[in-house]
């Protein structure tokens, strides 16, 4: 007994000894990313890819762990803003996370967030092959004629691809009959199976199904037209310029560090962000995957955040799918 | 359980899956069947409440096939019988059953998001092994009784903010005070056991499995499964330190 | 001449990976940490393959494909152990083992019952193989069949298999266990409008309750309780367990793992839904097929080879829509989507131009992961056997620490635990009532399944039902469906019996004449 009282004496004083041990400089311990959605989505594998080409610049370790559940991932956003804003715990996160607020799970604006925008990939409009339309203005006179009739599949209510058929609606006065999956995988599947003939994805998400023949691409839904494995894909505004007011709704995959973590440590950050965006497996990676780069750091991050969240808050209360009205988080109207 | 009381069991079951289903159709009755929701056109099929709807109506359904077997086979009778309460001699099954959930209850609710998590594991297998390898009822007894008084102390603590306060002047007092708690639990359990060969073997046995199983789990969790662990406090961090010193 | 051709390339993939010494460790090691984390309550195949896809990140492509399928491999089949041995499945998939495998164990059956579940789930790993490199473009244009309405049926057909797995008290019991796990499933914003149903206002409730915190509590808690209460006997080990089975034991089981292992890949290659689901259904037609269905629960070892062969056949029928298609056919093959797309690999219909080798590749890794796990099971069941002379008040807590540490670690949520403890709680009282826990489970597992596509399928068919029955695969399920409920109904027992009976009495009589 003597013993073991003398072991737990030795060991309280090894281990207040060690907690008075002091760190020094930035970053000497890993560092751990919280990502809010599930491992093998898009904003995992931005994230992870990311994550180990600064982890080779910063010279630590950074561990990316999957905390998911709450709406719009707000668990782990709430998580990761309760650890200290030391910059060992940052936030993996994409545009849907702008929608906690509103959705009552996160009971603060984004702006206390600082974003490290990596990228995202541009929504397509695509149709099964067996159908008869060849462009999007054959898509759209059709649905014109039959309001609500034409199947459209897309992700859950409120998800991007959600807003962005949505914006294509309100853009073009066309109707189609919203058909909502679980993801965007599920939702192609339907296009698959014929469940569905038109559907609303990420063009990384459909590359393989279009060059593969099972889906004929239409337009993208960005002001510009994107080449994808040699052909070219049309912006969906040449033909309907009234998109312009509803649209792009682009994607933000990304992390953040709480707003108010040390400047120097934001700048060693944002600095190994760069040149992680710079290094040949990065940009190989996201030309494979057909992922438009951002970089975007700092007040230009925030920025686009700021308008994300007005955006996605604003069309979630209008669809009454928002919990809590997002003037009481002072959110602004787009 | 025997085939009478089961019966009893099924009336009581019966009667609360009645309630159940009643309150799953009156809250369905709540959710939107018309307008749109969503963005999607709703309709009564599309109705978020149509699926709950048939499972309370099933539920029902079972409800009263059960409760019509419980009345036709005596149960009901037997609990109306049986109705009034009487003081029930508390056999050792229930303290162990009562013990069990103690000590379920401490470590899921009140320990875990509280107290590093190191100290919460080694707190819960010292007091949840001890108390069922001695096999012995006034022993089970007397520790339930004492782990129970600490964990009311530690709820006060908690409840009344008192943490708090003495976190703000050291970061891990609640820690250490748990870790006094986890001594006080092993000399108690020492004087009570210390003319018994066996048990004092058998405490020995619990005390290295409770330090040991902690030991192995924290670091392969933290380190190589990347697991943040639920609370980081003393013991934790000083795995921390040990760490990136070694490293 | 295209088979042979294909075989041999098939065979070249296997040597160029043998000849690597470090693949073949890379072998062995996950297939050792897949059985460790699906022998764990709580540490799924899907957490396993999220680990190791952030471990092999660094790795050239083919090492970490090794990894990563071994470790899926190693984990359907290591949940067999915590099920057999403790009663408690290690993950959703293993469930339906519990039922029979742990009655096995306590006859002290446990190393037979072990030896016979590693032999069938490589045997059913290796079947599940074999149709991913002979028959893939069929199967996966046979699960393009499967819109809404028979994902729907599916589901229900799931559900109805709660309905053969009854009490020993009333039957209807398993019924109100399985319909109580589908209100469990409603909880949370529905899925196709995201209205909060059963919140309380919860935000933690949000997201639904999750599979593993449900079957760890319902099935855990319980098995804690009544041991260390009720003092019951746990899984006896014997001094001598022969653990290698017999030839003709296996042989005398080859319809059995023939069935499963048709029913697992089936299960596997139709896109969302997985191992999981395949164990049960696979349970509920050895039993429905079985000449002694009232053996069924008491430690019937043809239940669990079925069980335990289709959850691994699974794997290569999920890898199917995931090479073709690009959608997992599991919770696990999604993980290995995203980790194959961190190696700039894109599964899709062009997999086959832009890796012309890789169908092959995977083909050899789940032939060696077989062959790997085989022999990893062998040795270390005798091993593990010997957990159970650990004393109960001892090893139980232990198991509870697991038990809780693991249904953290999938969400990093402490809101999971303090789900997993009232769930436990419930169970505990149910299991005492005797109504069976298993359908419970199954509920909360399909219910999420059946509830959004049955909607979907309406939305889609504009409220009307007859898609359902104009539709070759549903009409194909409704009639299965029916089958299995007319076969329930005690009249139709009764007639089946009458006339088998006649025909048997008949060939006797014409024997004697």
């Amino acid at each position: 007994m003597k013993k073991l009282f003398l072991l737990i004496v030795v060991t309280l004083c090894v281990c207040i000894s060690f907690v008075l041990f002091a760190s020094a400089s930035y970053p000497e311990r890993n560092i751990t990313n919280v990502l809010v959605w599930s491992a093998g989505g898009g904003t995992d594998a931005c994230n992870r890819v990311v994550m180990a080409e600064m982890a080779k610049i910063l010279g630590v370790n950074i561990n990316v762990v999957n905390k998911t559940g709450g709406a719009g991932g707000s668990v782990g956003m709430n998580y990761a803003y309760s650890q200290p804003s030391d910059g060992y715990t940052l936030c993996g996160l994409s545009e849907s996370c702008v929608t906690a607020g509103v959705q009552g799970g996160f009971d603060k604006r984004m702006n206390v967030w600082e974003y490290f925008i990596i990228g995202g990939s541009p929504d397509v409009v695509s149709v099964t092959p067996n159908t008869p339309y060849m462009t999007l203005k054959d898509l759209i006179e059709a649905a014109k004629k039959n309001p609500g009739e034409i199947r459209a599949g897309a992700s859950a209510a409120g998800s991007i691809h959600h807003l962005n058929l949505l914006a294509l609606e309100d853009g073009s006065g066309a109707k189609f009959n919203y058909i909502p999956y679980t993801g965007s995988a599920p939702a192609q599947n339907a296009a698959m199976t014929g469940e569905v003939s038109v559907v609303v994805t990420s063009v990384a998400e459909q590359a393989q199904l279009i060059r593969g023949g099972k889906l004929r691409p239409l337009a993208v839904l960005i002001p510009e037209s994107f080449v994808l494995a040699g052909e070219t894909l049309p912006s969906a505004f040449d033909s309907y310029p009234r998109l312009s007011e509803y649209l792009p709704i682009s994607q933000a995959i990304g992390f953040a560090i709480k707003a108010d973590a040390p400047d120097d440590i934001k700048a060693v950050l944002i600095d190994a962000f760069k040149k992680a965006l710079k290094t040949d497996t990065f940009v190989k990676w996201a030309e494979d995957n057909y992922y438009v780069v951002s970089g975007a750091t700092g007040a230009e991050g925030v920025e686009i955040f700021n308008k994300l969240e007005s955006l996605f808050a604003w069309t979630l209360w209008d669809l009454k799918a928002a919990k809590v009205d997002p003037s009481t988080l002072g959110i602004p109207k787009p | 359980m025997k085939k009478k009381e089961l019966r009893k069991a099924d009336f009581i079951t019966s009667v609360l899956l009645l309630l159940f289903s009643a309150w799953i159709i009156i809250e369905t009755l709540k959710m939107p069947m018309k307008d749109t929701f969503g963005g999607v056109q709703n309709v009564w099929y599309v109705s978020p409440a149509l699926f709950p709807l048939i499972i309370s109506i099933f539920i029902m359904i079972l409800g009263v096939v059960l409760l019509i077997h419980s009345i036709k086979t005596g149960g009901a009778k037997y609990f109306l019988d049986n109705f009034s309460i009487r003081y029930r001699d508390i056999s050792e099954k229930n303290i162990r059953f009562i013990s069990i959930l103690l000590a379920l209850l401490s470590f899921v609710y009140l320990n875990i998001p509280r107290i590093d998590f190191f100290i919460s594991i080694i707190l819960f297998l010292t007091f949840f092994i001890s108390v069922f390898y001695f096999d012995d009822k006034d022993l089970l007894k007397k520790l339930t009784l004492f782990y129970f008084t600490g964990s009311i102390i530690f709820i006060i603590l908690f409840a009344f903010g008192i943490s708090k306060v003495l976190n703000s002047y050291y970061k891990y007092s609640t820690d250490i005070l748990s870790l006094f708690f986890y001594i006080s639990y092993i000399i108690y359990n020492w004087i009570k056991v210390k003319n018994n060969y066996i048990y004092k073997k058998r405490l020995i046995v619990s005390l290295i499995t409770a330090l040991i199983v902690p030991l192995i789990l924290c670091p392969t969790f933290r380190y190589f499964l990347l697991v943040p662990l639920p609370k980081e406090g003393l013991i934790i961090q000083m795995m921390h330190n040990i760490y990136y010193f070694l490293k | 001449m295209f088979i042979f051709e294909q075989l041999f390339v098939f065979f070249q993939q296997i040597f160029y990976l043998i000849a690597n010494p470090i693949n073949v460790f890379i072998l062995f090691g996950a297939v050792l940490l897949g059985i460790i984390f699906g022998a764990m309550p709580g540490l799924t195949a899907t957490l396993g393959v999220a680990l190791l896809a952030t471990l092999t990140y660094g790795m050239d492509t083919s090492t970490s494909l090794v990894a990563l399928l071994s470790i899926y491999v190693g984990a359907i089949y290591g949940g067999s152990y915590a099920s057999i041995l403790i009663n408690i499945p290690g993950t959703a998939a293993a469930a339906a083992t519990a039922l029979d495998g742990y009655p096995l164990a306590c006859q002290g059956k446990a190393g037979k019952a072990l030896g016979l579940t590693t032999t069938a789930s490589a045997i059913g790993t290796l079947i599940g193989m074999l149709f991913v490199i002979t028959m893939a473009p069929l199967i996966s244009a046979f699960a393009l069949n499967f819109t809404s309405f028979e994902f729907f049926l599916l589901a229900f057909f799931g559900i109805i298999i709660s309905g053969t797995l009854t009490s020993h008290d009333l039957a209807y019991k398993g019924w109100i266990a399985g319909f109580l796990g589908l209100f469990m499933a409603c909880v949370g914003r529905d899925q196709l409008q995201f209205y909060p149903r059963f919140t309380f206002g919860l935000n933690e409730l949000d997201g639904g309750l999750e599979v593993v915190p449900v079957l760890i509590g319902a099935f855990g808690i319980p098995q804690i309780i009544q041991v260390l209460k009720d003092k019951v006997a746990g899984g006896e080990a014997k001094r001598f367990q022969r653990i290698l089975p017999e030839f003709t034991e296996i042989f005398h089981h080859f319809p059995d793992i023939i069935r499963s292992s048709l029913i697992g890949v089936g299960i596997g290659a139709i896109p969302g839904i997985g191992e999981d689901i395949a164990g049960w259904v696979s349970y509920g037609a050895a039993k429905n097929s079985s000449k002694h269905p009232e053996r069924f629960g008491k430690g019937e070892i043809s239940a669990v080879i079925s069980a335990e062969t289709a959850n691994n056949s699974c794997i290569g029928g999920a890898m199917i829509p995931l090479l073709s298609l690009g959608v997992p056919g599991s919770p696990p093959a999604a993980m290995l989507l995203g980790a194959l797309m961190l190696h700039g690999i894109q599964p899709g219909p062009m997999l086959t131009f832009d890796h012309p080798l890789f169908i092959f590749q995977v083909a050899a890794i789940l032939l060696l992961a077989s062959f790997a796990m085989w022999i990893t099971g062998m040795l270390l069941a005798k091993q593990v056997i010997k957990v159970l002379r650990i004393p109960p008040p001892v090893f139980m807590p232990i198991i509870a620490v697991l038990c809780i540490i693991g249904s953290y670690s999938l969400g990093l949520r402490i809101f999971n635990l303090y789900l997993m403890v009232p769930v436990g709680i419930l169970a505990y009282f149910l299991t005492e009532m005797e109504y069976p826990i298993a359908p419970l489970v199954i509920g909360v597992i399909l219910g999420p399944m059946a509830d959004a596509n049955l909607r979907r399928a309406l939305m889609v068919s504009k409220g009307s039902f007859l898609p359902m029955f104009t539709r070759p695969v549903s009409l194909i399920l409704i009639l299965v469906i029916l089958l299995m409920v007319v076969s329930q109904i005690s009249w139709f027992k009764i007639f089946t019996k009458r006339i088998s009976n006649k025909m048997f009495s008949r060939k006797v009589n014409k024997n004697i004449s």
